[in-house]
């Protein structure tokens, strides 16, 4: 097709029931070939259209005329284009006069194309002018077209218009409510990223009115979620999930869940009266920090494999890295993901699968928790580190749960028999003060195991046959040489490592998948 | 001289989209409005990652999952990212086998990635011009009347191909797929793996070629070559390297491989992909192309026993294979706790549970879930598979999702079919569902309607996927969306024996 069509005088040709304005026999015969709205070939030219094959001027000619008339599918195969001397022409025409159809093709392609810088220089300034130069009936629809193209002349005029129509809604609620009509500028103000707006979308959402209003103010939010200064966000979206509307509460709680420092909030947020479903979707929000589980160990610092078992399943069930510490081994290598995790869920915990309030309970845990504060700071520098929280748990021996699930679980073991429990020595007033709790809540005293190689011996009066419980999680050297080394009467039966018991390893799952 | 390179070419060669992967975070920073097009529109496909026009800031991630398997872990997270999305979040199952997953914000993608990567999942190279997921017979290894289990072949061709040697910058899509049964349709992909015999030993025979496209359709013909299943990762490789070399980089509505068969002549590429796969120390023999697949495939719903005794798979229709965080929870939840965790995903949208022993099945069949995803569903909705439709893709005409399970809904409450029919559903002529391998294809489109324009499908008819498979021709180039059902009624008590039912109010 050729692009010297400069015939003044239009003839009119139907073309499959669609009057088409075509000029000169050439240009004729393939402007009979565009098909029609409806026919089955449009499509397909319209997407040649769109790939820049099909000529451009002579369809300028015709929609600036007004022999075709300017479709939205058309028009948004022209976006990407038209230069800017094409698109000031057909602004300036009737083409130009009814913003819907443009809106419709901005909506279908601009999310796309407005940000071909192109495509901005051909569209952007004449959109700014004819936004102005419009009947004001039409003036919030060009602007609509408009706020496709991010720009600080853009963000102010629907800023402008945001503000605007918020004060009409709070001054005059008697009045028909503009905002409704305009509920689409809120996302694409969002979009425009600008730091200034965050106040007037969050006050949009934040304040009494439609509640489509405030829904769409929100997603302007989200849609620009990481331009917005922390400060405002953080409260305005702690407000927002106490909020009456469900959705609003739901949405305000994800926005939460993605932001920096927002896991904070949200267990601030925790406990609190809110929409059942809202609550629950808030401890779903909740992340897991990386856990370090600090356990005896092996001489040589070997992990017993019911360790190692419990803490890859963990980590599954909480998502997030799961380390084991042995007191007898150098700190665990924590790699950038157990810091980003951290980081994400603001801090990291420690719990001791210790049984006992031994030497390393009372000396080795303060100063493990020290190094893991000097190694988040090495990992991610002064500053993110001191936002960094570190969770110390109470050593497991101590945990009332702990109490209670040994007394059913032992009492389940023996069967009626009698049963023994043995301890590693203990020192220290405290511990004597533990063992004597530990003695009355499992209604009977503990034994200190032998020293190595010496045969176990038994309380008078105890009974032929029974069981021994040494307490411990996993293998160790006392139960083997109690059970290998025939160190145990024969007629007793050693129980196997706690940890092998299936209750146990349920409560241990349970409750560590359970902490924050 | 040699010609401009286009637009999306140019975007390509200047960096791969895997380049992007550790700034991604970085990227989510800054907003996506700040990326340039190239890298929103074109690069971040490399990962996975779709920026999608019709919900801009809400983005799309098409996964990989080789062979259609997933497990309830990897189910459970994706179903977690979703659920952050709330009201926008939503899941399709494609007619790959694969799923994508809709509503997330660019900053979402950093630690979904990570989370992915946690459980074994990969989104990458999932989109644009790249090797998409690998597709198999979705009841591999359970499946009593298999030939052979496919899953172990994909997952290695997959391997083979997301290599650091592996193809970035193909000209054009690729699909792939290997057949494992006797209902293995594999036609539509431009290289399909048929099982066939050679000399006795079981082996494949290659097809090349299959596509469907706004300009042409085809089905893949026979290359003429048979290889074993071993060599199906290298001799993919191979043709993905000729097709990369060679392909059509000019016109992108002529670069899919047909074209390049087209050109070579069908021997001439099959030297060619030979000598490439020579280079690579691969030799495949000659064979007729006569092979295995006789029939079309089955839909695998309900209770259906597995090869392994006392085992089952339990086969769910996932309407027009929509999916929301709740159900997809609840699916991973369900399977975890009457199977073993494995799902399935197939190719006609649906889902299936495996590994259900005997004595869970009561108990699976009554769990509430399977009021939405009836095992049993109605003859029409069994066998719908729909594209997205204008709801999220901006080339769609209509609402297909929508409009595919409102009209059959209203079908199955009119009529009475003495088996299931097929019926495909399309936006657009880009047919990405599949509208010519429908028994009934649907396509979306415009038509005059009292004087309006208004939402319209072209109906195809005669799509069969059986032992002489045949693409569906033009019907009707514009029924309303309004006379659909009505037309659709006929259609179906004139020529697929339906009754309409007597008590239809």
């Amino acid at each position: 097709m050729s692009a010297e069509v400069v015939s003044p005088s239009p003839v009119r040709v139907e073309v499959a029931g669609s009057p088409w304005t075509v000029e000169g026999g050439k240009l004729q015969r393939e402007f009979m070939s565009l098909a029609a709205p409806g026919e089955s070939d449009r499509w397909h030219q319209l997407q040649a259209l769109q790939r820049g094959h099909l000529p451009l001027e002579p369809l300028i000619v015709q929609l600036v005329n007004g022999a075709v008339s300017p479709q939205a599918d058309l028009l948004a195969a022209l976006w990407g284009q038209i230069d800017r001397a094409g698109v000031e022409r057909l602004l300036a025409s009737a083409a130009g006069a009814d913003p819907r159809p443009w809106l419709e093709a901005a909506r279908q392609e601009l999310p796309r194309l407005a940000l071909q810088p192109r495509v901005i220089a051909a569209w952007l300034d004449p959109l700014l002018v004819h936004q102005t130069q419009v009947d004001p009936s039409q003036q919030l629809c060009w602007l609509e077209v408009l706020a496709h193209f991010q720009d600080p002349r853009v963000a102010q005029r629907l800023r402008r218009r945001v503000l605007e129509l918020s004060r009409q809604g709070s001054t005059a609620p008697a009045r028909p409510d503009g905002r409704v009509a305009a509920l689409p500028l809120l996302p694409l103000l969002g979009r425009q990223r600008q730091r200034q707006d965050a106040p007037l979308l969050l006050q949009c959402s934040l304040d009494p009115g439609p509640l489509p209003w405030r829904r769409a103010a929100l997603e302007g939010v989200a849609l620009g979620l990481s331009a917005w200064p922390l400060p405002l966000l953080i409260p305005a979206l702690e407000r927002l999930a106490e909020d009456l509307s469900p959705a609003l509460a739901a949405q305000a709680v994800d926005l939460l869940a993605r932001v920096p420092g927002g896991q904070r909030s949200l267990r601030q947020l925790d406990g609190r009266r809110m929409e059942p479903s809202v609550a629950a979707r808030l401890q779903r929000r909740l992340l897991c920090t990386p856990l370090v589980l600090v356990v005896h160990g092996r001489q040589g610092g070997e992990i017993p494999l019911v360790f190692t078992d419990l803490a890859q399943q963990l980590a599954q069930r909480r998502r997030a890295p799961v380390l084991l510490q042995a007191l007898t081994a150098e700190a665990p290598m924590a790699d950038a993901n157990f810091w980003h995790q951290a980081q994400r869920a603001g801090g990291l915990t420690m719990v001791p699968l210790l049984l006992l309030p031994g030497e390393h309970v009372r000396r080795d845990l303060p100063a493990l928790a020290l190094a893991w504060r000097s190694a988040a700071k090495a990992a991610l520098g002064e500053s993110a580190a001191s936002r960094l929280s570190l969770r110390r748990h109470p050593f497991l021996g101590s945990w009332p749960t702990w109490h209670a699930l040994l007394v059913e679980k032992l009492e389940h073991a023996a069967a009626g028999r009698p049963w023994i429990w043995l301890h590693h020595p203990l020192q220290g007033r405290l511990a004597q003060r533990y063992l004597q709790h530990l003695a009355r809540v499992l209604g009977r005293v503990g034994l200190a195991a032998p020293e190595p190689g010496q045969p176990l011996e038994l309380p008078e009066g105890v009974g032929a046959t029974g069981l021994v419980v040494p307490l411990g999680l996993a293998p160790s050297r006392m139960a083997e040489s109690l059970n290998m080394g025939g160190l145990a009467p024969c007629t007793w039966e050693v129980l196997p490592p706690l940890l092998d018991l299936p209750g146990v390893r349920t409560f241990l799952l349970d409750r560590l998948e359970a902490l924050a | 001289m040699a010609a401009a390179l286009s637009k999306i070419e140019q975007a390509k060669a200047e960096l791969c989209g895997l380049e992007l992967a550790p700034r991604l975070a970085e990227l989510a920073a800054q907003g996506w409005d700040s990326l340039d097009e190239a890298t929103l529109t074109i690069r971040l496909k490399w990962l996975g990652i779709f920026f999608r026009p019709v919900t801009p800031g809400r983005f799309m991630v098409r996964l990989r999952l080789p062979n259609g398997v997933i497990h309830a872990d990897q189910l459970a997270v994706l179903a977690d990212a979703l659920d952050r999305c709330g009201e926008w979040g939503s899941a399709d199952i494609t007619t790959r086998q694969n799923l994508q997953l809709r509503g997330l914000l660019l900053e979402d993608m950093p630690p979904l990635l990570t989370a992915m990567e946690a459980v074994g999942l990969t989104s990458r190279q999932s989109g644009h011009d790249n090797p998409r997921n690998i597709t198999g017979n979705p009841f591999a290894g359970i499946d009593p009347e298999e030939l052979l289990d496919t899953r172990p072949l994909v997952e290695a061709i997959q391997q083979r191909l997301l290599a650091a040697d592996g193809p970035r910058n193909l000209p054009r899509k690729f699909n792939i797929a290997v057949g494992g049964a006797p209902d293995s349709f594999l036609l539509h992909n431009d290289l399909a793996f048929l099982p066939a015999e050679c000399q006795g030993v079981l082996g494949f025979t290659v097809m090349v070629g299959g596509f469907f496209s706004a300009q042409r359709n085809a089905l893949a013909i026979p290359l003429g070559l048979w290889l074993r299943g071993e060599q199906l990762p290298v001799f993919s490789l191979a043709v993905l390297r000729h097709f990369e070399r060679c392909g059509n980089r000019q016109a992108r509505n002529k670069s899919r491989v047909m074209y390049l068969v087209d050109e070579l002549g069908l021997e001439g590429y099959r030297e060619a992909v030979l000598a490439e796969f020579a280079t690579l120390g691969g030799e495949a023999s000659s064979h007729d192309g006569q092979h295995l697949v006789t029939r079309a495939p089955r839909s695998g719903l309900g209770v259906q026993p597995q090869k392994q005794p006392g085992l089952h798979w339990v086969g769910l229709s996932v309407p027009v294979g929509r999916l929301d965080a709740a159900a997809m929870a609840e699916l991973a939840a369900v399977a975890r706790r009457h199977g073993n965790g494995e799902l399935r995903f197939t190719e006609a949208q649906n889902v299936l549970i495996a590994n259900v022993p005997a004595d869970r099945l009561e108990a699976l069949l009554a769990e509430p879930l399977l009021q939405r995803f009836s095992p049993t569903p109605g003859a029409l909705m069994a066998e719908a598979v729909s594209c997205t439709g204008n709801r999220y893709c901006s080339f769609a005409l209509i609402p297909t999702k929508t409009t595919a399970q409102a009209v059959v809904e209203e079908l199955e409450r009119r009529l009475e079919l003495p088996h299931a029919v097929s019926t495909h559903w399309t936006g657009c002529p880009n047919a990405c569902g599949q509208p010519y391998m429908g028994e009934i294809g649907l396509m979306g489109t415009k038509a005059r309607h009292d004087g309006q324009m208004v939402e319209a499908v072209k109906l195809f008819l005669g799509g069969d996927m059986g032992a002489d498979p045949q693409l569906a021709e033009l019907h009707d180039k514009g029924v309303p969306l309004v006379q659909l059902v009505q037309v659709l009624e006929n259609l179906l008590v004139e020529r697929f024996g339906a009754r309409r039912r007597t008590n239809v109010g």
